[in-house]
């Protein structure tokens, strides 16, 4: 009885909220042309709660009875979740004058967004993770049509609405079904108990199944991507990047909650073989999308299809859960949703500052750019080369890991078609590279892309940590793998792979 | 008192047209209202199920507010200009979805039939004060996440419209 | 079978109705009667709450039948005022017949 609120635990998410209502009050007090002053204020309390939570030891816990967990992976999320919506809102800033009026929505939104990934990344219980997912997306599909006034946006909304209900429907439905048939339970630390038992009957079975496929929509994995292209295309630039980066991180977020709790084998007979589903989706998701991205003539649209191959990496991080290479894997994982989301934050920010001077999102609109703006070009191609994987940026080293960790878990068929993924990942590389360096200028192309000093600053952080933590993994990588530990560490199989070595 | 097989039957004869409705009615306004029969017939359910507060937010919340949305939407409309992508897939594309839609049905109920259910227990109370009471003690934070949700959604929707006028 | 009402013949009702709306997403081209499809799949989803909080006697159910309730809600709300604005700027709600968004 009684909340069992525990702020030494939920801190984060509270004052998050109250960031949220803060920003909303001043939207309603301040004048339509001071409303530049609302990035000053969120910007300022999120970087207040991220110092925050690195400067504060993480508490370890549970809260509101067992539904909120509070871990050290938990927390390496929020802050990570923090930086992303920090560079959301940088990534918006070039758009001010275009979003006019509703500066104001727009923050709140892409903040309460922010805090549905973070209370995701907390949610132990299957149906407070359905809400936080709901409230991570919702928002996103408002923020969506809500960009600009034409219809582009007005459709990828409708499309993403109309999957991201249809996905909501399966997973609650699931969600019902494993509830019910588990006898009531609700949590996932005791649903870990009940399927490492081998007591998940055919009706659990089936709600997990709907239940997985509903967040692989909101994930992108092969084959329930297909609103991705035109949801990434449509939306507005500062959105797809959050979508790309920070939606895609919450989903995964999820995933890998359930993956540790349900998919681990348990004894007796199990009804589906996870791992193996989750490597074949993986196979298929990498090559698809990288495969699709070949063929794109719009940068936003080939950048949608290589954020499915992305995911299809990232699948393959969890694909060999309870393997030697399980924790490994995770690691790998994390350590890549990190840096995919810096390379799209960063490629999504030129592309801003390349659209804010008047320029438009066709590949062919690029060309060139290497002599018009050689600033903004030069950080678009770091963020490119570590998106395609070129050694020693962080894409690189990231997709190394993964191949690694399928080595290790004896997958070596996966690690086959992940190096023919990341192949095709090249060359859809190069072709940005031909015509960002190799192509002349278009007639009538933009020149000289405005670039401010906060906003080169940005470019050249962004830039950075992809090089310095590409080459020097170990200081990212080192409290990753602990609080992996930490959280698989809970699961039996894992702690009998962690003691035998792997 | 009715016996609670006709109870059942007859809940779920109007529940199924219903549904059936919603999807094969030719005209918006008539799936609009087919849902509206769906929606009064799990109400009947909750009932049932000895869920009275259930039944009551059913109809209040859904037949009273959401379905009159859609009613508003749909007249809010031109009809006659929507009215010509009111059709349905076509060809392979329509048996391919009844197929899918039917394999489902199918492979749920053919889990949930299979057994598994687990042991009976005496039926909670169902009235407002203990749904209340469950909703503001042990599950505070769904009620929490929900209320930031409607919150940030309502901001949102007036965001959406209200561009619109200063254009 | 007919006359002994189980708990797991609500649950196949309501799977016969997620089944429905399912169809119902995938087969129809209107924008408005897919979200009505949607909504008839959630109500499915609250339906085995109900039924199996009654049968486990855990008031859990009822709680989250209503949060489900105001999620739907919710989802409703926000998929109207994008429809009532794609029905303004494209003068059709088929998904299929908004192309402008093709590689």
């Amino acid at each position: 009885m009684g909340y069992d609120l525990r702020p030494d635990l939920t801190w984060p998410e509270i004052a998050m909220l109250m960031l949220v209502v803060a920003v909303m009050f001043a939207d309603m007090i301040l004048r339509p042309e001071r409303r530049g002053l609302l990035f000053g204020l969120s910007a300022a309390g999120l970087v207040a709660i991220g110092l925050g939570m690195v400067l504060s030891p993480h508490g370890v816990g549970t809260a509101f009875h067992g539904a909120h967990m509070a871990d050290g992976f938990s927390w390496l999320v929020k802050i990570f979740m923090t930086c992303v919506l920090l560079t959301v809102i940088l990534v918006t800033w070039p758009f001010l004058d275009r979003l006019r009026s509703v500066v104001g929505t727009h923050l709140i939104l892409v903040l309460a967004s922010g805090l549905g990934m973070m209370a995701l990344a907390s949610s132990n219980s299957l149906i407070v993770m359905f809400i936080a997912l709901e409230l991570a997306t919702i928002p996103l599909m408002i923020l969506t049509a809500l960009g600009r006034g034409d219809s582009q946006a007005h459709e990828a909304g409708l499309k993403f609405l109309i999957f991201g209900a249809v996905a909501s429907a399966f997973t609650i439905f699931g969600i019902a079904l494993v509830w019910g048939y588990s006898g009531g339970l609700m949590n996932l630390t005791d649903l870990r108990g009940v399927v490492a038992a081998g007591g998940a009957g055919l009706p659990m079975t089936i709600g997990v199944v709907m239940l997985f496929a509903g967040l692989a929509f909101k994930t992108a994995i092969a084959p329930f991507h297909v609103w991705v292209p035109d949801v990434y295309q449509g939306a507005p630039t500062p959105i797809t990047a959050f979508l790309a980066g920070g939606s895609k991180a919450a989903g995964f977020t999820a995933l890998l909650r359930v993956a540790v709790a349900l998919f681990a084998p348990g004894e007796g007979e199990a009804i589906i073989d996870w791992p193996l589903a989750l490597a074949i989706l993986a196979g298929l998701t990498a090559v698809l999308g990288n495969m699709a991205a070949i063929w794109q003539t719009d940068l936003k649209r080939l950048l949608a299809h290589a954020s499915v191959g992305h995911a299809g990496f990232l699948l393959m991080g969890m694909a060999v859960i309870g393997t030697a290479g399980g924790l490994l894997g995770l690691s790998a994982l994390a350590y890549y949703l990190v840096f995919y989301a810096a390379a799209v934050a960063l490629v999504f920010f030129c592309m801003g500052l390349v659209s804010r001077a008047g320029g438009g999102d066709l590949l062919s609109d690029f060309e060139g750019l290497g002599r018009r703006s050689p600033a903004i070009a030069a950080a678009m191609l770091v963020g490119v080369l570590s998106m395609g994987g070129i050694p020693p940026l962080a894409g690189f080293t990231g997709k190394i890991l993964i191949l690694a960790a399928t080595v290790k878990g004896e997958l070596i068929w996966l690690t086959f078609i992940a190096g023919f993924a990341m192949v095709l990942s090249i060359v859809y590389m190069l072709m940005i590279l031909r015509a960002l360096y190799l192509l002349p200028p278009r007639e009538g192309a933009v020149t000289g892309a405005r670039l401010g000093r906060w906003e080169g600053a940005a470019l050249i952080i962004l830039s950075l940590l992809l090089i310095v933590f590409g080459a020097v993994p170990g200081p990212v990588l080192d409290p990753i793998r602990e609080a992996m530990q930490a959280m698989a560490g809970l699961s039996p199989t894992e702690i009998m792979v962690a003691a035998t070595g792997g | 008192m009715i016996p609670e097989f006709i109870l059942f039957w007859a809940t779920a004869a109007v529940c199924v047209v219903g549904a059936l409705g919603v999807v094969f009615a030719p005209n918006v306004v008539h799936a609009v209202l087919s849902l509206l029969v769906v929606l009064f017939g799990i109400a009947v359910g909750f009932f049932a199920l000895g869920s009275p507060m259930l039944a009551a937010m059913q109809i209040i919340i859904y037949a009273g507010a959401v379905v009159v949305m859609f009613l508003f939407v749909v007249m809010l409309l031109d009809i006659t200009e929507v009215l010509p992508s009111l059709g349905g897939a076509r060809g392979v594309l329509a048996v391919l979805s009844v197929l899918g839609a039917v394999a489902l049905t199918f492979a749920i109920v053919a889990a949930v039939t299979s057994g598994g259910l687990p042991a009976q227990a005496d039926a909670p109370g169902g009235d407002a004060a203990t749904v209340g009471w469950g909703l503001y003690t042990d599950h505070v934070i769904l009620l929490l996440l929900a209320a930031i949700l409607l919150t940030a959604a309502a901001d949102g929707v007036v965001g959406l419209t209200q561009r619109r006028e200063s254009r | 079978m007919i006359t002994e009402i189980t708990t797991t013949h609500w649950i196949v009702l309501a799977a016969v109705l997620f089944g429905i709306g399912l169809l119902g997403v995938l087969a129809r081209r209107n924008a408005l009667v897919i979200l009505l499809s949607v909504e008839l799949m959630l109500n499915a989803a609250n339906l085995v709450f109900v039924a199996l909080g009654h049968h486990l006697g855990d008031v859990q159910g009822q709680v989250i039948a209503m949060v489900v309730m105001a999620i739907a809600a919710a989802e409703a709300t926000v998929g109207l005022a994008v429809i009532v604005l794609v029905s303004r700027t494209c003068r059709t709600l088929n998904p299929d017949e908004l192309t402008e968004l093709k590689g």
